[in-house]
């Protein structure tokens, strides 16, 4: 690790230390009341409670938020999905439509992803279209030029050139605030000429 | 009423693994009490699931939970924490007792967004590799790279600022 990677794991370590004191400070009031008092043993008493008198499926079925399953819906983000959709993918004979896209939404940017065989994996190849309110992707100077969809978009390496993994990210004004757009190839085993050209074809693709 | 004796058994000894979590749900959300319940709501996940809490190897559960949790509640979540910073010096009598953070005290990492701020939690204070980021962010590789190295180079120029 880095110096600096070392002072940021010191600085995390440092402030998980604050929590236990910080809980004793009053929680603040929303609009729906106070926040339950958060302490260990009352969440232990009233789930036994609970279990106990109503029984656990009722109970705990109520509550949301389990590890999401592969393929599982996503809450609501900051950008709509992208209009358009990429009509070619590498692992695609000629003329094979192509599949609904996975849905992955987070703050900010709304992600549709494609992946060989249908598998959600994200080591596997895929491709991902992505629309957020600001460029995600690493410095973006000096990177080549290449056109999308009329606008000059800039192809990144995501990672180390040559091993598959490859990003054309461009902007389109018009779309509001959520006007960056990446296309994304991630397909480990192409050479860095393939992987380029494969993303371009993509690019090519979009409609 | 009756408590189930066999259900608070589900818990024996889960006091450690509540409090590290806890720490977990701190880091990722900035805000004690959001990460208080995180970290409950997590154990009540666990327990429903069956999951032998005096296992460490239930950290990776609880983390799964927590992490998704604080996903989906990003913006109440960022609401609650802005609530509980504001209300601080209103609650403290006389001067605040908490000395002024330093820059190294995590106070840049609660300023990062949530993607680059998850994956640096994730990365530096839960040791997990890129792939198992993307796993649990349900996210490409590429953009737990990027979101990684948008958030360290906030954090060094805000460092170099600093200095």
């Amino acid at each position: 690790l880095s110096e600096l990677e070392q002072r940021i794991r010191r600085a995390l370590q440092a402030q998980a230390d604050e929590v236990d004191d910080l809980v004793k400070e009053p929680a603040p009031r929303g609009p729906e009341g106070p926040r339950p008092i958060a302490r260990f043993a009352l969440a232990i008493a009233v789930v036994s409670s609970f279990v106990a008198v109503v029984g656990t499926a009722l109970v705990l079925r109520t509550v949301s938020d389990q590890p999401a399953s592969p393929g599982s819906g996503a809450s609501s983000g900051d950008c709509p999905a992208p209009s358009f959709m990429p009509r070619f993918l590498p692992w695609l004979d000629d003329g094979d439509p192509v599949p609904a896209p996975e849905h992955v939404t987070e703050e900010g940017s709304t992600v549709l992803a494609w992946f060989e065989d249908g598998a959600r994996e994200w080591r596997g190849p895929y491709v991902a279209l992505r629309t957020s309110t600001q460029p995600l992707e690493k410095d973006l100077d000096g990177s080549e030029i290449v056109q999308v969809r009329g606008p000059d978009g800039q192809l990144v390496w995501v990672g180390d050139p040559g091993v598959g993994e490859v990003t054309i990210v461009w902007q389109e004004e018009e779309a509001g605030s959520c006007s960056w757009y990446s296309i994304h190839l991630s397909s480990a085993g192409m050479t860095e000429e393939e992987a380029r050209a494969t993303i371009l074809r993509v690019a090519d693709s979009l409609a | 009423m009756v408590t189930g004796t066999r259900e608070r058994d589900r818990f024996a000894g889960s006091e450690e693994r509540f409090l590290a979590i806890r720490r977990v749900a701190y880091v990722l959300t900035g805000d004690p009490h959001t990460a208080d319940g995180l970290a409950q709501e997590a154990l009540l996940r666990a327990a429903e699931a069956g999951i032998d809490l005096t296992d460490p190897r239930s950290h990776t559960y609880l983390r799964t939970v927590v992490t998704n949790a604080r996903r989906r509640t990003g913006r109440r979540a960022t609401k609650e924490r802005q609530a509980w910073l504001q209300r601080r010096p209103q609650h403290a009598a006389g001067p605040d007792p908490t000395p002024p953070r330093s820059i190294g005290s995590g106070e840049i990492v609660n300023s990062l967004p949530w993607g680059a701020r998850a994956c640096v939690v994730l990365r530096y204070h839960e040791d997990l590799s890129i792939n198992e980021i993307a796993d649990l962010l349900e996210m490409p590789p590429g953009t737990v790279k990027s979101h990684l190295s948008r958030g360290v180079g906030r954090i060094r120029r805000a460092l170099g600022e600093e200095r």
